[in-house]
């Protein structure tokens, strides 16, 4: 109760600069006020006969205190205070020389500086005045009473005096502190208020400035905000007031700035649904050195869209590292490759190069083109080469419809692999062929040599030394098939090898072997059923595979046999029909299979489906003066049997 | 059945997907090959309250299409919208100027095109 009215009659120390000014406007005028109860005075002393100079000289010294107090305290309640005293000081001067028949109507005076005083807005300035006018009372009631009173007053004329006092004190207590809250101390609030607007504008500041996205709004006509995050000051330059968030972009990138520009204005035009305008702005806008992502935010104004958060991320980085790891990852797989494989490997860049450059040359006819590129794919997915692949496999899907290979096709691949082989030559330089022979073979030869074996038949021996065992490449055929099962989760499949010991010329079969890769795909990929399926057809749950050659007569005969859902003929003849090509006999509905274009998957995997490979594969046969043959039981077995002269043409 | 809407692709399967999208959301869908085919739909079904037009197309192209019916069919009230697997500006340019309402890239979320259908043709 106590502490609430001292509360209540003290204000806040907190002096505003509302208040300050306020007051010193106050105190200015008080002091004039104050002066001119000079000449005041000294006329109704002179009226009232009690001494004009007396009243002039006690007059001075009551106003020394107004005037010297502004000099005394910087405080300007200070000085309010000592207004307060000195105004009753006056009245008490007006009663004493205003002694008479009307020197009680002087008392009226003190009413009406209690009354003035309130606008000091300080309830302290009204108490120290009230006091000042009870103590007066008391002290010259009892040494100059005529000071007072022009009759014969008792105590208790002083104690209504004082009562009438305490009366007005209060109102103008309570006046005056009421003043204060709602006008001097409001403007208090409102400076408390600013600051924490301030404070909380300068916090978020500091983190627009600090975080790595770029924040900005726009309105509908692409009019930037210029409240932003200093990110986007530093991706796009400073904004000049007006700027539209095209001309920022365009400097990065014209067509994007133009679609975004473009898409403000269907937003503008409020004719598609908000949702689905945003995700068609941009969404990612790079250059050589710089890679941004870009994100929307719809903002509301009286429901309607009034403007649009655009949130920007830096990704340069994040793809940077991402196509570091890839092609780490890519590095790795060719590391592995050539350790493991060293000729193999030398076989594929010959190979791969030998597609690049027949499927860029310009004669190449379309068709031809698309098969280079499904074989090139072929031949990168064995290694596991995925940029490449994927790559590829875009490419197939950008020439599908084509029916020339366009200009900026044919640069991007021939940079695209020569990149890749420069980073090969890097880590290896130039492989070396290496001669593949068998411990069991070498001590084969010696035997026959210390047998004393015709030097005819040692260097017959030799030169088939140089020839290429056929047990190279079918076991890389059976790594590769089973590492693919792996991929296509076929499990683990089993494959077998039969070289027999074949051995053939290198560099002219090599053509064969890598068009023999889309058999082996086939195999896996359309042969054998996934293990579910296997099961329900009581077969073992992993596939088997077996991979062979053997020499019979002058031919080389390759096979491969897959104990999968053998080829459903009824299918090739519908979807051979569907293409036109004639299928009436049992041989031509074979020679459908290996029809270019013809597939019976749905949708094409990395690994194989476009109905290229076969093709390729009875391409190079019948060129090797070969041929293929298929059998197939429904449900249990495919066999592909390729029969080829030893000593082909070719 | 719904309002009709004229969808105009030369893919099957794109315009499968859109009819599919639409019909499930109660409109009655007619399909047209090209652009030739398109106006000859626009002209068979004056009450059609949406046109949606593919911009690659063999024979007429959309744009070329739109711009045919603008100026043949002056009178036409129809709202245009373009269905494009690539937002190139000057085209799009052109398809505004010819009329059209705006345009839905390719591929599309099946909500939002209900959802701009919707607002096209004044359904809520």
């Amino acid at each position: 109760m106590i502490s609430r009215l001292l509360t209540f009659l003290i204000l806040p120390p907190h002096i505003s600069a509302f208040e300050r000014n306020y007051l010193a406007r106050m105190n200015r005028i008080a002091r004039v006020f104050f002066l001119a109860h000079a000449p005041l005075l000294a006329g109704v002393a002179y009226l009232c006969h009690t001494g004009v100079l007396k009243a002039l000289a006690l007059t001075c010294l009551m106003l020394s205190g107004p005037m010297v107090a502004p000099l005394a305290f910087e405080n300007p309640r200070h000085i309010t205070r000592v207004f307060g005293v000195a105004a009753m000081g006056l009245g008490a001067l007006l009663v004493h020389f205003g002694q008479g028949p009307m020197q009680i109507e002087m008392h009226f005076y003190f009413f009406v500086l209690l009354g003035l005083l309130v606008v000091f807005a300080d309830p302290v300035v009204i108490l120290i005045a009230a006091a000042t006018v009870v103590l007066h009372h008391l002290i010259l009631f009892a040494t100059l009473p005529p000071s007072l009173f022009n009759y014969q007053a008792s105590i208790w004329s002083v104690a209504v005096h004082a009562v009438f006092v305490l009366f007005e004190s209060a109102a103008a207590v309570w006046v005056s502190r009421t003043f204060f809250d709602s006008v001097l101390g409001l403007e208090h609030v409102v400076e408390a208020r600013t600051s924490e607007l301030q404070r909380q504008t300068t916090s978020l500041r500091l983190m627009l400035d600090n975080v790595g996205q770029g924040f900005v709004t726009c309105d509908l006509r692409g009019v930037l905000s210029t409240e932003r995050s200093a990110s986007f000051d530093r991706w796009f330059g400073a904004i000049s007031p007006e700027m539209r968030i095209g001309d920022c972009l365009r400097t990065l990138d014209e067509t994007a700035a133009q679609e975004l520009e473009m898409g403000l204005e269907q937003l503008a035009d409020d004719v598609l649904p908000v949702e689905l305008l945003l995700t068609q702005l941009p969404s990612r806008i790079a250059n050589h050195s710089l890679a941004l992502d870009f994100d929307y935010k719809p903002i509301y104004t009286d429901n309607a869209l009034s403007h649009v958060l655009v949130i920007v991320s830096d990704v340069t980085y994040r793809l940077e590292r991402e196509r570091a790891e890839s092609e780490a990852k890519e590095m790795l797989a060719i590391f592995e490759a050539a350790v493991h494989d060293r000729a193999g490997f030398v076989d594929f860049m010959k190979e791969a190069s030998a597609l690049v450059a027949a499927a860029t040359a310009p004669t190449t006819p379309m068709e031809t083109v698309k098969r280079h590129v499904h074989t090139l794919k072929g031949a990168c997915g064995l290694l596991q080469l995925t940029s490449m692949v994927t790559f590829c496999h875009e490419l197939e899907e950008r020439l599908a419809e084509a029916t020339e290979l366009p200009l900026a096709e044919e640069v991007r691949l021939v940079s695209r692999w020569s990149a890749f082989s420069t980073k090969f030559t890097h880590i290896f330089g130039r492989l070396e062929e290496v001669l593949h022979v068998s411990r069991a073979e070498l001590a084969d030869l010696l035997k026959a040599v210390e047998e004393g074996a015709a030097s005819e038949v040692v260097a017959e021996r030799l030169k088939q030394w140089t020839l290429e065992p056929t047990a190279v490449r079918l076991e890389r055929f059976a790594e590769q098939a089973r590492g693919m099962a792996r991929r296509l989760n076929k499990g683990a499949v089993e494959v077998r090898v039969e070289h027999n010991g074949v051995r053939l010329p290198r560099a002219a079969w090599a053509p064969f072997w890598s068009s023999f890769s889309h058999v082996v795909r086939n195999a896996i990929d359309h042969g054998l059923e996934l293990p579910g399926e296997r099961l329900a057809h009581r077969k073992p749950p992993a596939g088997r595979v077996s991979l062979s050659t053997v020499v019979e007569g002058d031919d080389v005969v390759i096979g491969i046999v897959d104990d999968g859902r053998g080829i459903n003929w009824s299918e090739v003849r519908a979807r051979a029909v569907e293409r036109g090509i004639s299928v009436r006999t049992s041989d031509e509905l074979s020679l459908a299979l290996f029809e270019d274009g013809l597939t019976t998957l749905a949708t094409p995997t990395h690994d194989s489906g476009r109905g290229v490979g076969l093709g390729a594969v009875r391409a190079i046969c019948e060129r090797m003066g070969g041929r293929v043959q298929i059998q197939t039981t429904l449900g249990q077995s495919t066999r592909v049997e390729i029969r080829i002269p030893r000593h082909h043409a070719a | 059945m719904g309002k009709k809407i004229i969808v105009v692709d030369d893919s099957r399967t794109a315009r499968q997907q859109v009819a599919q999208a639409l019909e499930a959301a109660g409109y009655e869908v007619l399909e047209a090959i090209d652009g030739n085919d398109g106006i000859a739909k626009v002209i068979a079904h004056e009450d059609a309250a949406l046109i949606v037009c593919d911009v690659n197309m063999p024979n007429l192209n959309g744009i070329d299409m739109i711009e045919k019916l603008r100026r043949e069919m002056p009178r036409l009230r129809v709202p245009i919208v373009m269905l494009t697997t690539e937002a190139h500006p000057e085209l799009l340019q052109r398809a505004k100027l010819a009329g059209a309402k705006g345009w839905i890239v390719k591929p599309f979320k099946q909500d939002l095109l209900v959802a701009a259908v919707r607002k096209l043709v004044g359904d809520k």
